[in-house]
C-alpha cells in the first residue's frame, strides 16, 4: 500500500467509527411512546451507507465489529448482530454498483428489503438462541428505517465529501 | 491501521464471519465465558449511555424550573395527604403483622420471609425495543443479583436477568419470554402470566372451562418457583372468552404496575437467607447448569 492509500484509509476509519458512535447513541436514545416502534434502525443505516459507498473496504467484518458492540450496549448474545449486519454489509457489497445506479425511491426500497433480511435473520436467530419471538410491533421499524433512509444518504454524502473521505 | 478497512475480499470474508458468529452464538448460549470481556466492553461503551441520557435529562430540567408554583403547592399538598394517609395505614399494618404472626405460630406454619427494599431509578436510555428489558442504575457493586424480583408501587414489574459491575437488566413481564406463576386472590387459583410483547396485554394460557375466572379478577404473585414472593398484584384479568373447539379458554389480562411509566423500582432481595437455604439455592443452580449442557 502506498502511503496515500494508509491515510485515506485510516479516514475512512475513522468516519465509520464516528457515524457508528452517533447511530448508536441515536438507538439507545429514550422516546416519546407514539414514535417508539418507528424509530429507524440507525446502526443498519450507517453500515448499508458505508457498504454501499465503500465497498471494497467496509464489508462483513466491519458490519460484524459494529454489531458486536451493539449486542454488548443491548446486553443481547453474542453472534446474532454481527452475523445479521455482515449479512446486510456482504448484500450490499454485491448490490452496490447497481444500487448506485438507481434513483433515491428505488434506493429506498432495496435498502427496505435488504434492511427486512438483516431484521428477519436477527429475529429468527435471536429466536434460537434467546428465546426471542417475533411480534408485528418488530417490523414498524422498517418504515422509519426506508424513510429516513434519502435523509441519512444525503446528510452522510455531504460530510463525507466534506472530509474528503474516498 | 486497522485490518478490517484493507481490501475486502468479499465471499471469503463473509464466510469466515460466519464461523466466528456460529461458535459466539453457540459459546454464549451454553456458557458464561464471555461475560468478562462483554463487562469491560460495556464499561468502555458507557459514554454512549451518557451522551443518549442528555436530552431527557435537559427536558426534566426545563420541566422542574419552569412548573408554576401553585402546580407545585398543589402537588405538595397531594404528597402530604397521600403521606399521612400511608403513615396511619402502617400503624394498622403493624398491629396486623403481629397478629398474622400468632396465628402462623399457632397454626405452626412457617414465618414468612421478611424481604429487603433497594430503591433503583431507571436509566435515560431505551435499552432495547425488541425485548421488554430496562436498564437500573444498580449492579454488583450495591448487592443486585441475578433473578432478584422487581416492584414499583403498584405491583410487580419483572426479574432481574444480568447484573454488571454499576447497572443491571430487568426483564418485564410483559416480555415474550417472560412467565410468571399468579394465582387469583379471589380464590387461590393457581396460574401462570405470560408476556406477549405488547405493552399492556398478558395471556393466561392453559384454563379450561370450568375454571373459576371472570374478567376483574386480580391475579397475585404465588410465590411458586421460589423467584418471586408472593402476594404482590401482578395483572388484572380483562377478558375471558370462550371458544367451542378449543380445549383451554382464551384468558388476557392487563398489568397492573406502570410498566412503561415508572422511572422507580423496588428491587427485593431475601433478607434472612439462612446458610442452608443459599446451599440449597447453589445446588439448585448447579443443577441447572448442568441440565443446560
Amino acid at each position: 500500500m502506498t502511503p496515500s492509500n494508509e491515510t485515506s484509509s485510516l479516514r475512512l476509519a475513522v468516519g465509520v467509527f464516528i457515524s457508528a458512535f452517533v447511530a448508536l447513541v441515536l438507538t439507545v436514545v429514550q422516546l416519546p411512546s407514539w414514535i417508539f416502534y418507528f424509530w429507524p434502525d440507525w446502526i443498519a443505516i450507517v453500515v448499508a451507507y458505508w457498504a454501499l459507498v465503500s465497498p471494497n473496504r467496509v464489508g462483513p467484518f466491519v458490519g460484524f465489529i459494529i454489531g458486536t458492540l451493539l449486542e454488548v450496549l443491548f446486553v443481547r448474545k453474542f453472534g446474532v448482530l454481527g452475523f445479521g449486519l455482515a449479512t446486510l454489509a456482504f448484500i450490499v457489497n454485491g448490490t452496490s454498483q447497481q444500487l448506485r445506479a438507481l434513483s433515491i425511491w428505488q434506493q429506498m426500497v432495496s435498502i427496505g428489503v435488504f434492511v427486512g433480511i438483516f431484521k428477519l435473520l436477527t429475529g429468527w436467530l435471536s429466536g434460537l438462541v434467546a428465546g426471542f419471538t417475533i411480534t408485528p410491533e418488530y417490523w414498524y421499524s422498517l418504515l422509519g428505517s426506508v424513510l429516513i433512509w434519502p435523509f441519512a444518504y444525503i446528510l452522510l454524502e455531504e460530510l463525507r465529501r466534506a472530509v474528503r473521505i474516498r | 491501521m486497522a485490518s478490517p478497512f484493507r481490501k475486502n475480499t468479499g465471499w471469503s470474508q463473509y464466510a469466515a464471519v460466519f464461523v466466528i458468529c456460529v461458535a459466539m452464538m453457540l459459546v454464549d448460549s451454553r456458557t458464561s465465558w464471555l461475560d468478562a470481556p462483554r463487562n469491560v466492553l460495556s464499561v468502555v461503551l458507557s459514554p454512549i449511555q451518557g451522551l443518549a441520557s442528555v436530552p431527557s435529562s435537559i427536558g426534566r430540567y426545563f420541566t422542574s424550573t419552569l412548573t408554576a408554583e401553585p402546580d407545585l403547592q398543589i402537588a405538595y399538598d397531594n404528597l402530604r395527604n397521600e403521606y399521612f394517609k400511608l403513615k396511619s395505614e402502617s400503624l394498622l399494618l403493624r398491629t396486623l403483622q403481629e397478629e398474622n404472626e400468632d396465628l402462623r405460630a399457632l397454626l405452626a406454619a412457617s414465618k414468612r420471609l421478611k424481604e429487603k427494599i433497594t430503591l433503583a431509578e431507571l436509566m435515560d436510555v431505551n435499552l432495547d425495543r425488541d425485548n421488554h428489558r430496562v436498564s437500573v442504575g444498580r449492579g454488583i457493586r450495591d448487592g443486585v443479583y441475578v433473578g432478584q424480583a422487581v416492584i414499583d408501587d403498584q405491583g410487580v414489574i419483572g426479574q432481574v436477568t444480568e447484573v454488571m459491575p454499576l447497572s443491571s437488566i430487568i426483564v418485564l413481564i410483559t416480555d415474550p419470554g417472560h412467565a410468571l406463576p399468579v394465582q387469583i386472590e379471589r380464590n387461590g387459583l393457581r396460574t401462570v402470566v405470560h408476556g406477549t410483547g405488547s405493552v399492556s396485554l398478558l395471556r393466561v394460557p392453559f384454563l379450561n372451562k370450568n375454571s373459576d375466572i371472570v374478567a376483574g379478577d386480580v391475579l397475585i404473585s404465588s410465590g411458586m418457583g421460589g423467584r418471586f414472593p408472593n402476594g404482590y398484584p401482578v395483572a388484572i384479568v380483562t377478558g375471558v372468552r370462550v371458544i367451542e373447539d378449543e380445549a383451554f379458554i382464551r384468558v388476557t389480562a392487563e398489568p397492573i404496575a406502570k410498566l412503561d411509566r415508572s422511572n422507580h423500582v423496588l428491587l427485593l432481595s431475601r433478607e434472612a437467607q439462612t446458610q442452608g437455604e443459599k446451599r440449597i439455592e447453589a445446588l439448585i443452580s448447579e443443577g441447572r447448569d448442568n441440565d443446560s449442557e
